[in-house]
């Protein structure tokens, strides 16, 4: 996968110092990649908005997404167990409303604490306020506002029961890669900060957590492509138990949609703040083992149950992966526990649908990036594309 | 969505179905005539908290369009018989159960032979296919889930 670009190489110094804070002994990484990370985002993470807005009608598709991944241990002071949050706002030209003319805007939450829950909330446009060009937005009373230094998010879904005021502060430097080939004719951009700290409060049900720095994920997509066509994705996010370990991962493939052939992939290396190392196609074996067994998984929305088996028959029960080159060497190993289903109605055929399963479970990381050992348990939140 | 298709609004359990088959026919009637296609022939008995109505499909014939027709009450010949509930009915919409479920609880009783109930099976996978794709279906389900508090029903 060509063109991720970030800050060209790891080196020690100011942009990679680490200071304690205080209270909870959480690392950062340095004022250097705080400053280069909030530089990059300002400047590339704004909307891009679609060519619809012109007249230009296609089906373009665009989101920012956020994850965090809490724990008792580390990252909740206060409620359950664990807390695996994900929010997504995105903008997409609606195929089957195209005469509108306008993007039609939904707002996706997914929590799981005890258990999954979550909604697809879609809203008119009179209570949607984005702008291209700036992070900013407004769905209803749902939030993301960027400051400068941190994102922040607010969902307030009292209706469904899911409310959650979180700021999100990065960790790292920022990829970013541009018109990386879904398909022969199809291209997806994407810009993502592969580690933030997570701060803030959430009401899932009944339950209320209190969220001190958890370690989050964001990335933002935008790409031209109907759900359906020719390509599936699975994409990963990696990070440690403790946010004192200094690594993240970010796995990324793209294959054809029976799956038959990989057009790319990479996983992403951080340590600190900075990217350390890409390995890319070749370098890269992905192991998939048996069928996570699960009788119905979360599915949102509820309806699209009705299109389903209501089962995750296309999510393995573990997998491992192992890149390698130029005498370095990651090894992980998945396994889920827990699976969610986002269900949409297939833009190729009427009568098929496309399932992103968020897969959530343990990871096992070991091996040697930048001279440096790994060696980490952590969580991992790993998408499924299937149509 | 195109409002107008919501004015006036259904009065009756009769009329929300008859305006699902309308709304279909207008903002994807490639899969109003698929699913008048896949029943072609077929008629049935429908009842909802008791109101009862019947629904005919006919396909495409020359140069007459697919129809789906909704009356009220029941015709003499039946091919089928549905009886449910529009609580059973959101309830199956919101996730809370599954058709089988709604089935093996009594909640909708269905009622041909096995041929017809699966030819029916695949008439529901289209229209939901259809009526997930369809830009007003959304305020329709509103309209409805209101429509059913109203009347009563145990709705979420």
């Amino acid at each position: 996968m060509s063109g991720a670009v970030d800050a060209p190489s790891f080196a020690g110094g100011s942009g990679s110092s680490s200071a304690r804070s205080g209270g909870s002994g959480v690392a950062a990484f340095g004022d250097g990649v705080g400053r280069e990370a909030a530089t990059l985002i300002s400047g590339a993470d704004g909307w891009r908005r679609s060519p619809s807005r012109f007249g230009s009608w296609r089906p373009y598709k665009e989101w920012q997404h956020f994850l965090l991944q809490a724990n008792a241990r580390h990252g909740l002071r206060s409620g359950g167990e664990e807390l695996e949050l994900i929010v997504n706002f995105n903008l997409i030209d609606d195929v089957w409303s195209r005469r509108d003319g306008v993007e039609t805007a939904r707002l996706i939450v997914l929590a799981q604490s005890a258990e999954w829950t979550g909604v697809t909330r879609r809203f008119p446009a009179t209570q949607v306020d984005v702008v291209a060009g700036r992070i900013d937005t407004d769905f209803g009373c749902n939030r993301l506002r960027w400051d400068g230094r941190a994102y922040h998010v607010e969902v307030d879904l009292p209706e469904h029961d899911l409310e959650a005021e979180l700021s999100f502060v990065p960790q790292t430097v920022p990829g970013l890669a541009v018109n990386q080939p879904l398909a022969p004719d199809i291209r997806l951009s994407w810009f993502f900060v592969p580690r933030l700290l997570a701060s803030g409060t959430a009401r899932i049900g009944k339950e209320r957590f209190e969220i001190d720095r958890a370690l989050a994920y964001h990335d933002h997509n935008w790409a031209v492509f109907r759900w359906g066509a020719d390509f599936t994705w699975e994409w990963a996010s990696i990070l440690p138990d403790h946010p004192d370990d200094p690594w993240s991962f970010v796995l990324m493939r793209l294959t054809d949609r029976a799956r038959r052939v990989v057009r790319s992939q990479a996983l992403f290396v951080w340590h600190r703040g900075r990217r350390v190392r890409t390995f890319r196609d070749r370098q890269i074996e992905v192991h998939f083992e048996g069928r996570f067994e699960i009788e119905r998984p979360f599915q949102t929305p509820p309806v699209m149950g009705l299109l389903t088996t209501g089962r995750a028959v296309d999510v393995p029960r573990s997998w491992s992966l192992r890149a390698s080159g130029d005498g370095e060497r990651v090894d992980l190993q998945f396994d889920p526990s827990g699976v969610s289903q986002v269900v949409m109605p297939g833009e190729t055929d009427l009568e098929r649908v496309a399932v992103l399963n968020e897969v959530t479970g343990s990871v096992r990381a070991e091996g040697t990036c930048a001279g440096v050992t790994i060696d980490f348990a952590g969580r991992g939140v790993y998408e499924f594309l299937r149509t | 969505m195109r409002s107008h298709l919501l004015n006036p609004p259904p009065f009756s359990l009769t009329e929300f179905v008859e305006r699902a088959f309308s709304i279909l026919d207008v903002e994807l009637p490639e899969m109003h005539r698929r699913l008048a296609t896949t029943l072609a022939g077929v008629v049935v008995g429908l009842e909802i908290d008791g109101e009862q109505m019947t629904v005919s499909f006919r396909g495409a014939s020359g140069a007459d369009p697919p129809v789906v027709l909704v009356r009220s009450g029941f015709d003499a010949s039946l091919d089928a018989r549905i009886a449910t509930d529009a609580g059973t009915i959101l309830r199956v919409v919101d996730g809370e159960l599954t058709l089988i479920e709604a089935v093996d609880q009594g909640a909708v009783r269905a009622r041909a032979e096995l041929g017809v109930l699966q030819e029916l099976l695949a008439g529901l996978g289209v229209f939901v296919h259809g009526g997930v794709r369809c830009p007003t279906f959304p305020a329709l389900l509103e309209s409805f889930r209101s429509f059913a508090r109203w009347r009563g029903a145990e709705v979420g």
